[in-house]
């Protein structure tokens, strides 16, 4: 088995023949089912614009260029940014272990600001009023530990890597605090460097492998890269510029107050691998869509909101394709149910073939565990891991997103819900371009597998022929539910009873490329 | 039963007893009363002239199925003096300018297999000075079109017919070599078409007949024509802004549904044989136009799509503000005072049978939409208001280019804009445009991005493409800030939920089209001019009002008060 990038197979054996994790053999290394939504578009962002070297120069806010020297170990280096999370999630989050510690660092990174603002009365009152403005922008929060929360990535200083408190040398610190402030000397706040980055949320990478998947698409296509390159940056550097500053001032108020130095506080990750034939067939999709959609002219927060779930929907399809890819299958149709009818045929037939797509999952799992030789003593436990890690991450964040219905109860089935069909529209039809709706259809089948009308659920079943009328019927049906909702949105024009046209509305962002 | 025949034709332009051989186009034509009913519209002298001045091209009229383009086409070769025979479907005609044109009653009619040939052969006759005027649907026509193409070039050439139906401007363009005029009339505004078709049908010429009609005393049909002639200002309007809120809300009706709708209205599907003793206000207009009959819903007339979606509009159970004059008011001629004689005495028989069931005071409200006598204009804007909208008079008036748009509108517009980025109004000279997400919650302090001076924010009105092919000037709503005109534009349930806002209802899961015209108008005012300058300005929002507070960073770095 090859990996992607060329010359981790270190890496993948180390995972196949000693730790035996079935699903990192399967999809890459790794995908882990606490990870939220919005993390995965945030850990990719993060390596996106993060600072790599390619044995020459220090570059940032691109994809990695790999060369026969970096393709074992491709890393990128960012800035933690503990300052700013402590100023915006500390007073707001469960306190840990009530570390007098922590709470003496959080009151520090307050003094630091009421210094800094000069010829003002109500010093607090700005400060409380900063802090209020950048927890606004707070996306995961959960009952978490106040490092561990993050941000919507609407600007370069609000992607925050993962990060783990290491509890025992905390301990040390706080209690080594404690006689500190008893003999009446606090000089250094040591508690703000004992984290660890290297975990990752809660394990999981999942965002990491999505960045594999694109830049694996991205080889010999320089032109695609530079534009998606511009794209991305775009968005995180243009249009919250003002936020950006905030943030980057709050954070530089603390590096000063405590003497740190920027370069010191960086960190540097390792990239790890996929397999390299796991999601070829899908890669060009990703990428044109990609870039589509971040060529329109969106409201910067929602463009952030819906891309998160976009990336989500990128990311069950790569499942899907590794699926069937490992099952040496056609890939399933995903029968959406539009809801539109009161007939059931539709919600059966779809979720007869949800639950035949989780059942593949199972086979594609076995598999592997067999490939890899996961001994007959962890069998039972390894699988139902893998399950964790792969079928019900596609489960939950499909339910999630309503893209897979209902939340709770039988009859699991596709859907589709009003973001996820914006993100759709405006990854399949570029800014200002219009198709019809038979066009769209079927480019939802072609890149997602999609069934919403008959034809495409006649392509999907082979030598089937005609379908018979109730069948047909119900799928028009399903068809013209999909067709109202797409014209509600915005997203559709009828020319006639007979024709209608799915339009992209937005214009072109200018980003000068 | 003298009029029989005419009450047969009207009962053969809908659907409510499954009989409607003549909703088609090319059998109404030929039928006799077609030439007595048939409303000519302004998109016949539009192709007229086309055919007389201009270079020979092809002209194609496409929209929806219903929506009147046989009827054009007979209009056109009527008024080109040229017999229009409704079973020839190709024939070459010469116009009053010598020139030739073949004229193709319905392309997607055409066998399959003959529809490339002809189509080959009919985008080749403008260069041999020769017009085509040919009817189709969409459909076909997008396909075969696509087939006179190699593989490569089809996907283009679809796209670029496409492109011309959905611009519809009327033009002739060169779509792949050729010389093409698409018109589309689906996209064009038919609202006008209702009355003047109603009044066609209800005029007394055609009704003469039932004068010496044995059941004329108890008749309904007649009736309905009776009442409908007599009320005729309140009806035609009433129907005229009915037919325009369903096409503002995205419900745009075909000719041919309105014409059911609107004959169904006044037989309520009888035939003259049919026609017994009943009691008459069962089969009013005002409630077979809403698919009741008397107190009851009329399950069979929702099939009639017209009626269905009046039906789901159901201004009868809305609350009126004169209400009162007649749910609370017990005097014996409280009907005289709201309606004239002949439907008091109709009302006030069946409220003897009626007065206690269900359904009687939404009876009332739809007899009282088409049919009350009140004059003073006060109360006539009231209940406008109270039927429609708040703002729904205004937008009329916007719509039809008869007022410009006032400095109430303006601040609608401000505020609702205030609204849309900050949650509240915070400043009576500036729009601000914050940062903010639309997770239902609002953030209580926010970033300003940008700044847009009120008065730079202007409302306006910009005739609509159609026009030019309709009896009235249509005219679209846009915003305008700094000199530039918005793309998208500003409709009625907008407007209507602009309103809404400024009145202090916030919902947050609102219907998708509002969403997305809010969603539009955020993303292209949030991708103006951002304010560079180094300013930090936040909108700090408390129980008692707002603070704005602005900083910038100094050259020591330090924050301070801007």
């Amino acid at each position: 088995m090859n990996t992607f990038p060329y010359g981790m197979d270190k890496d993948y054996v180390n995972i196949n023949e000693t730790k035996k994790i079935v699903s990192s053999a399967l999809f890459g290394n790794r995908f882990k089912v606490d990870q939220t939504l919005y993390e995965y578009l945030i850990e990719f962002l993060l390596i996106f614009s993060s600072e790599k070297y390619d044995g020459e120069n220090n570059y940032k806010f691109k994809f990695h260029k790999i060369n026969e020297e970096n393709a074992n170990c491709l890393s990128y280096t960012f800035e933690p940014r503990m300052g700013l999370r402590r100023f915006i999630f500390f007073d707001k989050s469960k306190k840990v272990g009530n570390s007098k510690a922590d709470e003496c660092a959080y009151n520090m990174i307050r003094q630091y600001l009421f210094d800094n603002l000069v010829d003002i009365e109500n010093k607090e009152e700005y400060v409380n009023n900063l802090q209020d403005l950048l927890h606004g922008y707070a996306v995961v929060i959960k009952k978490r530990f106040w490092g561990a929360k993050a941000l919507l990535p609407i600007c370069p200083e609000f992607i925050v890597c993962g990060c783990d408190p290491s509890k025992h040398e905390r301990k040390e610190v706080d209690k080594s605090f404690s006689d500190k402030i008893q003999l009446g000397r606090v000089t250094e706040l040591e508690i703000d460097t004992k984290f660890h980055f290297d975990k990752r949320n809660f394990l999981a990478r999942g965002g990491e492998l999505y960045y594999l998947h694109l830049l694996q698409g991205l080889q010999d296509e320089s032109e695609k890269c530079s534009k998606l390159e511009a794209l991305l940056s775009y968005m995180l550097n243009e249009p919250c510029k003002k936020l950006s500053k905030i943030a980057d001032h709050i954070q530089n108020i603390w590096e000063k107050g405590n003497g740190f130095k920027k370069e010191s506080l960086k960190e540097t990750l390792k990239i790890s691998y996929i397999p390299d034939d796991a999601y070829v067939s899908c890669e060009k999709f990703s990428i044109d869509e990609l870039i589509n959609y971040l060529s329109c002219q969106i409201h910067p927060i929602n463009r952030i909101d819906i891309l998160a779930k976009g990336v989500m929907l990128q990311i069950m399809r790569m499942m899907a394709c590794q699926v069937a890819n490992c099952l040496e299958t056609e890939k399933r149709p995903w029968i959406v149910d539009m809801n539109g009818t009161s007939n059931k045929t539709i919600k059966k037939i779809a979720a007869e073939s949800y639950i035949n797509l989780e059942n593949d999952f199972i086979s594609a799992l076995n598999k592997t565990a067999q490939r890899i030789e996961v001994p007959s003593e962890q069998y039972v436990d390894e699988i139902k891991k893998a399950r964790r890690d792969s079928l019900d991450i596609f489960r939950l964040k499909g339910k999630e997103m309503q893209c897979i219905v209902p939340y709770k109860g039988s009859f699991e089935r596709f859907s589709l819900s009003e973001d996820v069909i914006r993100f759709l529209v405006l990854s399949l039809v570029p800014p200002k371009e219009k198709m019809t709706l038979k066009m769209f259809l079927s480019k939802l089948y072609k890149h997602y597998n999609m069934v919403i009308g008959p034809n495409e659920y006649k392509k999907s079943v082979k030598n089937y022929g005609e379908l018979d009328s109730s069948l047909a019927n119900a799928f028009n049906e399903n068809e013209f539910a999909f067709q109202k909702f797409l014209k509600d949105t915005g997203f559709l024009r009828e020319l006639s009873d007979a024709t209608s046209i799915v339009v992209n509305p937005y214009s072109l962002v200018d980003i000068g490329v | 039963m003298k009029n029989k025949m005419f009450v047969s034709y009207l009962n053969s332009l809908h659907n409510y007893n499954a009989q409607n051989p003549n909703s088609y186009g090319e059998k109404n034509v030929g039928n006799e009363f077609f030439e007595k009913v048939m409303v000519k519209v302004r998109l016949c002298d539009f192709i007229v002239n086309k055919l007389n001045t201009e270079v020979p091209h092809v002209i194609i009229l496409t929209g929806h199925a219903g929506d009147g383009k046989t009827s054009i086409m007979y209009q056109v070769l009527n008024e080109l003096d040229v017999n229009f025979n409704p079973n020839e479907k190709i024939h070459d005609i010469t116009l009053p300018n010598n020139k030739r044109c073949r004229c193709i009653k319905d392309f997607s009619e055409l066998a399959d297999n003959q529809k490339k040939e002809v189509l080959e052969e009919v985008v080749h006759l403008p260069k041999k000075d020769t017009f085509v005027f040919m009817v189709s649907n969409t459909g076909p026509l997008i396909n075969t079109f696509g087939e006179l193409f190699s593989d490569e070039e089809t996907e283009s050439a679809k796209i670029q017919l496409i492109e011309a139906m959905d611009d519809n401007e009327g033009s002739c363009r060169n779509i792949m070599g050729f010389d093409i005029c698409v018109v589309n009339v689906a996209a064009v505004d038919n609202t006008f078409f209702a009355t003047k078709f109603l009044e066609k049908v209800i005029d007394n010429e055609l009704w003469k007949n039932c004068d010496e009609c044995s059941k004329k005393e108890y008749c309904h049909i007649l009736k309905n024509q009776f009442l409908i002639q007599k009320n005729k200002d309140k009806v035609f309007d009433f129907l005229n802004y009915h037919y325009i809120w369903l096409m503002e809300y995205g419900k745009r009706l075909t000719i041919r549904s309105m014409t059911e709708q609107l004959t169904y209205m006044i037989t309520g599907g009888y035939n003259c044989e049919d026609v017994e003793r009943i009691d008459l206000y069962k089969n009013l207009f005002s409630n077979l136009f809403f698919g009741f009959l008397g107190t009851r819903e009329n399950k069979k007339a929702l099939n009639i799509i017209a009626i269905r979606e009046a039906n789901k509009c159901s201004y009868y159970t809305k609350r009126f503000r004169s209400d009162e004059a007649f749910l609370s008011d017990y005097s014996d001629d409280k009907y005289m005072r709201i309606f004239s004689k002949d439907v008091a005495e109709i009302i006030k028989k069946a409220e003897q049978k009626n007065g206690y069931v269900s359904g009687w005071d939404e009876l009332l409200k739809r007899t009282y939409i088409f049919m009350n006598i009140n004059t003073d204009e006060e109360k006539v804007i009231y209940d406008l208001e109270d039927i429609f909208s708040k703002q729904f008079k205004n937008y009329i008036s916007l719509r039809k280019g008869l007022s410009k748009p006032s400095k109430s509108d303006f601040n609608l517009i401000c505020d609702a804009l205030s609204m849309i980025f900050q949650g509240t109004i915070t400043n009576e000279q500036v729009v601000q445009i914050t940062l903010s997400r639309d997770t239902g919650i609002t953030q209580n302090v926010q970033l300003v991005t940008g700044t847009i001076m009120r008065k730079n924010i202007k409302l306006i009105t910009v005739k609509s493409q159609d026009s030019q092919y309709n009896n009235n000037d249509r005219y679209i709503l846009k915003l305008m800030i700094s000199d530039k005109i918005l793309g998208c534009n500003i409709n009625l349930p907008l407007f209507n939920y602009f309103e809404e806002l400024k009145n202090g209802v916030i919902s947050t899961s609102i219907d998708p089209q509002l969403s997305h015209g809010i969603e539009s108008i955020k993303a292209e005012i949030s991708a103006l001019e951002e304010d560079d300058e180094d300013t930090f300005e936040l909108i700090v929002l408390k129980n008692n009002g707002t603070d704005n507070i602005i900083l910038s960073i100094n050259d020591k770095n330090e924050l301070v008060e801007a």
